[in-house]
């Protein structure tokens, strides 16, 4: 369905003749701008007053002060006065016109409504030749219901600000109902359900009459079974349901701890990480420690070398004195060079300097053992071994010290790194514990009753087969009962043929009702991202519509935050609803076949969700059409943005001149 | 009518024609929403038996 043009005469506080035409294709956008009191609503009404015959809109609180025709002429002609409001839209390639009238007549300052008329048409291929289809009222209503059903206008034409389409979204009690009853009031499998619920109440019925009548023992005792055997099926298709919204839960809860661990996995490898390191750094401050220890142990040893400076003195004075001894070499060392001719310490031939071998022979002469030597050399050899006992404990205290260093400068990279690795990651240790338990405990546990949940599904399919074929054979036997009374036996075949049509059409209701439950779920998810701003989509990670119909909106933790979310949030959740639910209906098409028709759009949202919903609504929809405040289309943030999107195809300005009068004035963007 | 619901439209036209029949005549009953249920039931099972009567 798509608008073409409105022609508003006397309506409202549309004095007169006004018209106005919908962007449509490319330009599918159009803006009605007006300020409060202007006649916004006024369009809005004129469009549910053409479309449906609507007095009334669904927000209207006080209904007996709304009259639709120009008060300002009712009141100044103080004649009766017809409003006209026509209506011209495409549907499915045809160019169709709907036009309402209602004349009202003022008398003792009441108003009341005198006549009230309405005319379907096409217009034929050239669009020039108009064709009446019918000016019945009653039969307009059914024409316009095969085009845009009336149920499901809500989901297509509202007032955003009163978005109440999942109000229960508060208390979560009518959220399931509201969204069930979208997807079968806009498939019309609402219809279908009654119907199914007409065709197998009737045969209860019928049967159970049937019996009565009949008086048959055999006919009633398998009469009493195929109730019995019924509720029991029953009974078990509601286990078997509930089996099943237990596994999805399960399986949501499977997957969103799956993905908890995924998307953690990064921060779990670091913090393995960060464990083996502080197990290093534990080990490096024990191995600091006993070197530590080792090095105080040392300190007694390291005394002697406070002395040390002192025995170095007393080294020197002995070495002098050994020195200016003449006792300084052995006796056997002189006649040996001497009988050689040769030095025995410096090879020197003795008989090629003279000087020398005379030298020797004096040392050899003067030569006396003194008493002094010995001590001497003891002492000597004392200090010595002090020295080479000093050096061995600097050496011990030098490697102490360069394992505290070394110990010391492994302990602060390791806290340096940690303290890095320890920024890293973004998850508290209790958040890590978590994971870590859910991953070793909760998701086996959960795993292990996906499978026993499946393996008990298995038995209820077995058991409602077994009762299936039960009851097949009970009704062919009942079939079988030989009645006399032939009218009898057409109510046993009726019972059978209603029977039969209410399978049929709940098999269609199953498929349908999963299909369309699983789509738009999915388009839910897609559209809701689209236009949610990204601090919301940063808080809200996923959303689930349960086999019962059951929305959820589940945070990042994991848990549902259905019922925390602002009313901002709760109006872009209905948005994406609306807009999904039309996708899934329009099924295979690119964008939605209905307009989108909002009043006060904006109004309780933030310039991100404005600016998501102006860029992506266009390519969702057939048709945007918007009742905007002045607020809500500022030249600093909204319009900018449809500028730069150029999808405006039409842009009207309601002027009101006075009280009883507003003008319709096309704008250019 | 959108194009699930011409889906919906092309299961119910697989059925038998007798019964495709008696369901949208339903269908639209319960559309003009002027007939309790408990008259809807009377009018299917009133249908159903004429049916089966012409059928033999």
């Amino acid at each position: 369905m798509q608008l073409e043009k409105l022609k508003i005469s006397n309506f409202r506080q549309f004095e007169g003749d006004n018209v106005l035409e919908f962007g449509y294709g490319q330009q599918n956008v159009t803006l009605i701008k007006g300020t409060n009191g202007a006649g916004k609503t006024g369009i809005f009404r004129a469009i549910m007053f053409a479309l449906y015959g609507d007095h009334y809109l669904e927000q209207d609180t006080t209904r007996e002060d709304i009259h639709l025709v120009n008060s300002k002429l009712l009141n100044s002609t103080g004649l009766p006065m017809t409003a006209t409001v026509t209506l011209y839209f495409r549907h499915n390639d045809v160019s169709y016109l709907i036009k309402r009238s209602l004349t009202e007549f003022k008398s003792d300052n009441k108003t009341s409504v005198a006549t009230e008329g309405a005319e379907f048409g096409k217009f034929l291929a050239d669009k020039q030749q108009y064709q009446k289809i019918t000016d019945n009222i009653d039969q307009v209503r059914v024409e316009v219901n095969n085009i845009l059903p009336q149920n499901i206008r809500k989901f297509f034409f509202f007032d955003a600000e009163k978005l109440d389409l999942l109000s229960g979204l508060q208390n979560g009690g009518s959220v399931a109902k509201s969204i069930k009853t979208g997807v079968f009031d806009l498939l019309q499998l609402s219809n279908l359900e009654t119907a199914s619920k007409v065709f197998n109440q009737a045969a209860r019925d019928q049967s159970k009459e049937l019996s009565n009548q009949l008086g048959d023992q055999q006919f009633k005792e398998l009469e009493d079974k195929i109730e019995t055997t019924n509720n029991d099926l029953s009974r078990l298709r509601e286990e078997k349901s509930q089996i099943i919204d237990e596994i999805e839960t399960a399986k949501k809860e499977e997957e969103l701890i799956k993905q908890q661990i995924a998307q953690n996995r990064d921060d779990r490898a670091q913090a393995e990480i960060l464990k083996n390191k502080e197990e290093t750094l534990s080990s490096e401050r024990y191995a600091l420690n006993e070197v530590i220890n080792e090095a105080i142990g040392r300190i007694d040893d390291t005394a002697i070398d406070v002395v040390l400076g002192s025995v170095d003195k007393a080294g020197i004075k002995v070495e002098n004195i050994q020195n200016q001894r003449s006792d300084k070499f052995a006796k056997a060392i002189l006649t040996e060079s001497l009988n050689n001719k040769v030095c025995a310490l410096c090879g020197n031939d003795l008989s090629a300097h003279p000087e020398n071998e005379e030298h020797i022979q004096v040392l050899l002469k003067k030569f006396q053992v003194s008493e002094i030597s010995g001590v001497l050399n003891i002492v000597s050899n004392s200090l010595m071994s002090a020295n080479s006992s000093s050096q061995g404990i600097q050496a011990a205290v030098t490697r102490n010290y360069q394992s505290i260093v070394n110990h010391e400068d492994k302990i602060n990279k390791l806290e340096h790194e940690i303290e890095q690795i320890g920024s890293q990651i973004t998850m508290s240790q209790n958040e890590l514990k978590n994971i870590t338990n859910k991953e070793q405990h909760t998701l086996p546990n959960v795993q292990s009753n996906i499978s026993t949940m499946t393996e008990k599904i298995g038995v209820k399919k077995d058991q409602i087969t077994k009762l299936e074929n039960k009851l097949q054979e009970l009704e062919a036997q009942q079939e079988q009962v030989q009645i006399k009374d032939n009218n009898l036996k057409v109510k046993r075949d009726a019972v059978a043929r209603l029977k039969r049509i209410g399978k049929e059409i709940d098999q269609i209701i199953d498929t349908y009702s999963t299909y369309s439950k699983e789509q738009l779920e999915k388009q839910m998810k897609v559209i809701f991202n689209q236009i949610i701003t990204a601090e919301d989509r940063s808080l809200i990670s996923d959303i689930k519509i349960s086999n019962n119909f059951e929305l959820s909106v589940i945070g990042k933790n994991g848990m549902s935050i259905l019922n925390d979310i602002s009313m901002g949030q709760s109006q872009m959740l209905s948005l994406a609803f609306i807009t999904a639910l039309a996708t899934v209906a329009s099924k295979g098409r690119n964008n939605v076949d209905f307009p989108l028709f909002m009043d006060t759009p904006f109004g309780r949202l933030d310039v991100e969700n404005r600016t998501n919903l102006i860029k992506n609504i266009p390519n969702m929809t057939s048709q945007w059409v918007l009742l905007v405040t002045d607020t809500e289309l500022t030249e600093g943030t909204e319009l900018p943005v449809f500028k730069q999107e150029n999808r405006v195809g039409k842009v009207y300005s309601l002027n009101k001149m006075d009280d009883g009068t507003t003008k319709i004035v096309p704008e250019e963007i | 009518m959108n194009n699930l619901q011409a889906d919906i439209k092309a299961e119910l036209e697989k059925l038998p024609l007798a019964d495709q029949k008696i369901i949208n005549e339903l269908l639209i009953d319960i559309e003009n929403d002027d007939a309790s249920q408990r008259q809807l039931r009377e009018i299917v099972v009133q249908k159903v038996q004429q049916m089966i009567v012409s059928e033999e």
